[in-house]
């Protein structure tokens, strides 16, 4: 390489990050006049969309214990147990008009297994599973992210 | 070039090496003896042009107690795959005939199926695991294989305070 | 006896004769920020000389092949999502389309449309985290910031569209999980306006800085011969300079219906199939992917969005090896099936386990601050390598 050629060179790497900068400084100028794409997070809240996959809960209200969702789940983080429902009694019946023949004794999510993939949702035969837009969960012991449904509290 | 094709030429080239055709939907597959892989590729690749090695897996039998190993070459100029397979006796020292003197591709491929199934492969540089720690025990790919309980004195499954599990399948229902 | 002494009296050459050298065991990784995950390589040096580069894996094993025959096909899609997780919708493609193939599902053209938009849109965030990341292990932080806000981007209209932002398990056998709403479509739109003359300020500002071409050009040099013979695809193949793409040569889905260019690596900057003729594809198939989308976003037919499939697929028995270009290379899932509800075996075949497997190679004799360079342009994704 003679010194003319590192010249050269030395001449193409201050003009292409020149214009490199260019770009940086416009960038600049757009952000400090009509605001940062940025937000501050615990004060400013994203929008959620609609139908976001968050943490899932279950009306039990409307639940037939079909265990459905059970079997649809690839990594088995739904636990549910029932018993068969006393047939003396009055028949139950869910909003969307479904008859419970089951009783639910146990309907337990562990969240922390679960992959947010939306396929016990999905094959929900009365639309009572579903995935709120709840992401802020974080517990302090592990237990806590075993959700009891028959006796949910938050 | 078909499917047929390539079995034709094989067979007229080859044929004590093919065995027959296995007729599976949606891909045939040509049956080959497991000692003569290293000829038959060789020749898909010279006169064929099969120019890569596109996968390279083995699968695990237990009923017909045996292992196959699967072979998928790949042509890009007549853009087709054709699968070999060789059958071999289920037994813990079972060989093949590597095929790292035609593909590269095959070093690291013919290590994971050791890892995982367990076929030895004579003539690899470094028939060693690669995705499993050098020092566990068993080939997890086969169909009765059972997790161990421990790994260096940690157990596994995971096993929480509360008796949930983090299974690797094994107690899948 | 001082060194002047030993000048005088002519012993120096002598001395530096008997100065030890040795060569150098340095283990990069499993923790390090440019081996883009948990990627450990164990690199013998000579001074800075590279003499041999061995990649040590399997940090990241998750059992993918051994999971995928204890869940019924319907379960492995969130697995497969998993592999690629920077590319999930082109994984989940790649698996909706294996198990229609060996069951015969017809998938109804608004989701196909579907999907090819999905897939494209994921292949331009995919590739952007390339460049952004690419730019960082050369040194260059500000382009990193650039991707970023245009990925942010796709990822929200992934969230509206599928309900996640990373793992989004959107294609299903059969179709898509969900419809797309017609904001979204408006979304797309928006973005690719917006998106296509970003690229060029892209190359002002990374691909034809002069200091990001010195520091790629020659550099991580693989060749025609190398990629046949190591069974390399996609980026790395069309990188030296063979036109081939699946969606081009062999063609799933509608791809046969849009028009778009196989860029290729030219060898511009110095040798071809060098780093930055890899990296210059990548940034020419964001421009085809964005030219895909513009064809097919107006003219989404209405209709169904998923075929009839019951709530278990029952896939016949059989053997079915298909592949699919993922923005990595390609992927294929041979899948065997003896007629019950869960296969009986599954091997996803990734393209990074075979682009890693050539970096012993192709790194021989270079330097140190190469090796990075190299790594970085082979654009590998742990969770797929490892599965």
């Amino acid at each position: 390489m003679t010194f003319r050629d590192y010249l050269d060179v030395l001449k193409d790497i201050v003009v292409s990050t020149a214009k490199g900068m260019a770009i940086t400084l416009r960038t600049f100028f757009k952000v400090t006049t009509k605001g940062a794409i940025t937000i501050q997070y615990p004060e400013v809240r994203d929008q959620i969309p609609l139908g976001s996959r968050g943490l899932l809960f279950n009306d039990v209200e409307d639940c037939i214990s079909c265990k459905q969702c059970a079997a649809a789940c690839p990594v088995d983080c739904i636990h549910i147990e029932a018993d068969k429902k006393d047939t003396a009694g009055t028949p139950d019946f869910t909003k969307g008009g479904v008859r419970k023949t089951l009783d639910l004794k146990k309907f337990d999510i562990d969240i922390s297994l679960c992959c947010y993939c939306g396929l016990c949702s999905a094959a929900c035969p009365t639309d009572c599973l579903y995935h709120t837009k709840e992401y802020e969960y974080s517990v302090y012991e592990r237990d806590k992210h075993i959700m009891d449904y028959l006796n949910y509290q938050r | 070039m078909t499917f047929q094709d390539v079995q034709n030429k094989l067979q007229s080239q080859l044929s004590s090496s093919i065995l027959g055709v296995e007729d599976v939907k949606p891909d045939p597959s040509l049956k080959i003896a497991p000692r003569d892989i290293v000829t038959v590729v060789q020749f898909m690749k010279d006169h064929l042009q099969f120019e890569t090695l596109g996968d390279l897996c083995g699968v695990d039998y237990p009923a017909q107690s045996s292992f196959c190993v699967v072979y998928h070459l790949q042509s890009y100029t007549h853009k087709m795959v054709v699968r070999l397979k060789c059958y071999l006796p289920r037994e813990d020292g079972a060989e093949m005939p590597s095929l790292t003197s035609i593909f590269k591709a095959a070093n690291w491929l013919e290590r994971e199926v050791f890892d995982m199934i367990g076929v030895r492969f004579t003539g690899h540089p470094e028939m060693r695991r690669i995705l499993c720690p050098e020092d566990w025990q068993g080939h997890p790919l086969r169909k009765d294989y059972v997790t161990p309980d421990y790994y260096n004195g940690m157990p596994v499954p995971l096993f929480f305070e509360d008796q949930t599990t983090v299974t690797s399948g094994e107690t899948h229902s | 006896m001082s060194i002047s002494q030993e000048l005088v009296e002519g012993r120096l050459s002598q001395t530096t004769e008997n100065l030890r050298t040795d060569e150098l065991l340095l283990n990069m990784g499993p923790q390090h920020p440019s081996t883009h995950g948990v990627l450990r390589v164990v690199v013998t040096t000579d001074g800075e000389i590279v003499r041999a580069a061995k990649p040590e894996i399997g940090y990241l094993h998750r059992c993918f092949e051994k999971h995928s025959e204890n869940v019924d096909y319907m379960g492995v899609a969130p697995y497969v999502d998993r592999l690629d997780y920077l590319a999930s919708m082109n994984n989940s493609m790649g698996w909706a389309i294996a198990v229609e193939r060996m069951v015969g599902i017809e998938v109804p053209r608004r989701a196909e449309f579907i999907r090819v938009i999905v897939a494209e849109l994921q292949r331009i965030a995919s590739h952007l985290l390339f460049f952004g990341t690419y730019g960082l292990d050369m040194g260059a932080f500000t382009a990193f910031l650039y991707a970023f806000r245009e990925r942010e981007k796709i990822l929200d209209i992934f969230e509206m569209i599928s309900g996640a932002r990373l793992l989004y398990n959107y294609m299903w056998v059969g179709g898509v999980s969900r419809d797309m709403s017609p904001e979204a479509v408006t979304r797309i739109k928006e973005f690719i306006d917006y998106f296509e003359p970003k690229i060029d300020e892209y190359n002002t500002l990374l691909s034809f800085n002069k200091i990001f071409t010195e520091r790629t050009k020659s550099v991580g040099i693989v060749d025609e011969a190398t990629c046949h013979t190591y069974g390399l695809t996609g980026v790395m193949l069309r990188g030296c300079g063979v036109r081939w793409d699946l969606r081009k040569d062999l063609p799933y889905s509608i791809y046969n219906e849009v028009e778009f260019d196989v860029p290729v690596g030219s060898g511009q900057m110095g040798t071809l199939g060098d780093c930055w003729d890899r990296y210059f594809v990548r940034m020419q198939e964001m421009r085809e992917s964005v030219r895909i989308i513009r064809q097919l976003i107006d003219r989404i037919p209405s209709g169904p969005h998923r075929g009839k499939v019951g709530k278990v697929v029952k896939v016949p028995a059989g053997e079915s090896f298909t592949r699919t270009e993922c923005p990595r290379g390609e992927l294929a899932f041979y899948i065997i099936s003896d007629g019950s509800a869960k296969p009986y075996r599954v091997r996803c075949k990734s393209p990074c386990f075979l682009n890693i497997s050539t970096l012993n190679e192709i790194t021989e004799g270079v330097m140190v601050a190469d090796l990075i360079a190299t790594i970085g342009s082979l654009d590998i994704v742990l969770g797929e390598v490892d599965r």
